[in-house]
């Protein structure tokens, strides 16, 4: 039996996931760290930066696929990523914000010579 | 064409040989997040770009770190293809295996120093593991020995 020609698929997602709409709302200079943690929770990271801090939220997807063919395994893993991160500066004011949404855009794609 | 045929016991002995052994590959296809374009990156000056401009071009890093007063935001991203072979036999009561795999650890990408003030001082390219493995200068600490009170 386990040379038997098969074939798999699996999709794994870590957190959940970021809305653009939401992080839209995250304004430099007026939102606070109370308004971050209303709109997208707690977050995964907190990163101190001297009196600052900056914090990261995460949502990643991978995409696995695979072709067995007796003696031969092609597999292919595709991971990507939501990711917003917030900076504050000593008072807990937001002073900047970096979004980047690509999680949809994981893959199914096994590799052929 | 042959010229002698296989004698029945030899024959026996490969056939025996073959059964006995097993060779296995595996071809892996990876990709981990997405490169950032190379002209975002030499778009941004040494000097006098900040930290706005920095995620607007390249979007959220993967990696903050505290660096002395400043700190150092990463981009990584990984495409790699890599085999990753097995070769096992079984002759009598020995057995043997043998792997071979090229698969590429690193991870390439982009790091951006900033000083106290969100201004960009250096960039560089290479690899994460390399790039961030620099001796970490001292953490900002803040003084606040004032005078005790009713001393």
């Amino acid at each position: 039996m386990t040379v038997l020609p098969g074939c798999f698929f699996s999709r794994s997602r870590t957190n959940p996931e970021l809305s653009p709409e939401l992080a839209s709302q995250i304004i430099p200079a007026q939102s606070t760290a109370a308004d971050v943690t209303e709109l997208l929770g707690a977050p995964n990271e907190v990163v101190q930066l001297g009196l600052r801090t900056a914090w990261r939220y995460e949502h990643t997807v991978e995409k696995q696929s695979a072709a067995f063919l007796v003696f031969l395994g092609l597999r292919g893993v595709d991971t990507q990523s939501d990711r917003v991160w917030v900076f504050f500066d000593s008072e807990g004011n937001v002073t900047n914000i970096g979004t980047q949404f690509q999680a949809s855009e994981a893959e199914y794609d096994v590799p052929i010579f | 064409m042959f010229s002698k045929p296989l004698h029945p016991r030899r024959a026996l002995a490969l056939v025996a040989l073959l059964s006995a052994s097993c060779v296995t590959g595996d071809y892996n296809q990876t990709r981990v997040f997405q490169p950032v374009p190379g002209e975002a990156v030499q778009s941004l000056e040494v000097g006098r770009s900040g930290l706005d401009e920095a995620l607007a071009s390249l979007g959220a890093p993967l990696q903050v770190i505290e660096l002395g007063a400043g700190a150092a935001l990463a981009w990584g991203w990984k495409e790699s293809t890599d085999w990753n072979v097995t070769g096992s036999a079984s002759i009598g009561s020995v057995r043997g295996r043998l792997q071979f795999a090229d698969a590429a650890l690193q991870f390439p990408g982009v790091v951006l120093f900033f000083d106290g003030e969100w201004t960009l001082v250096a960039k560089e390219k290479g690899f994460l593991s390399e790039l961030l493995l620099r001796p970490q200068l001292p953490r900002f600490v803040e003084d606040d020995s004032s005078p005790a009170a009713g001393a």
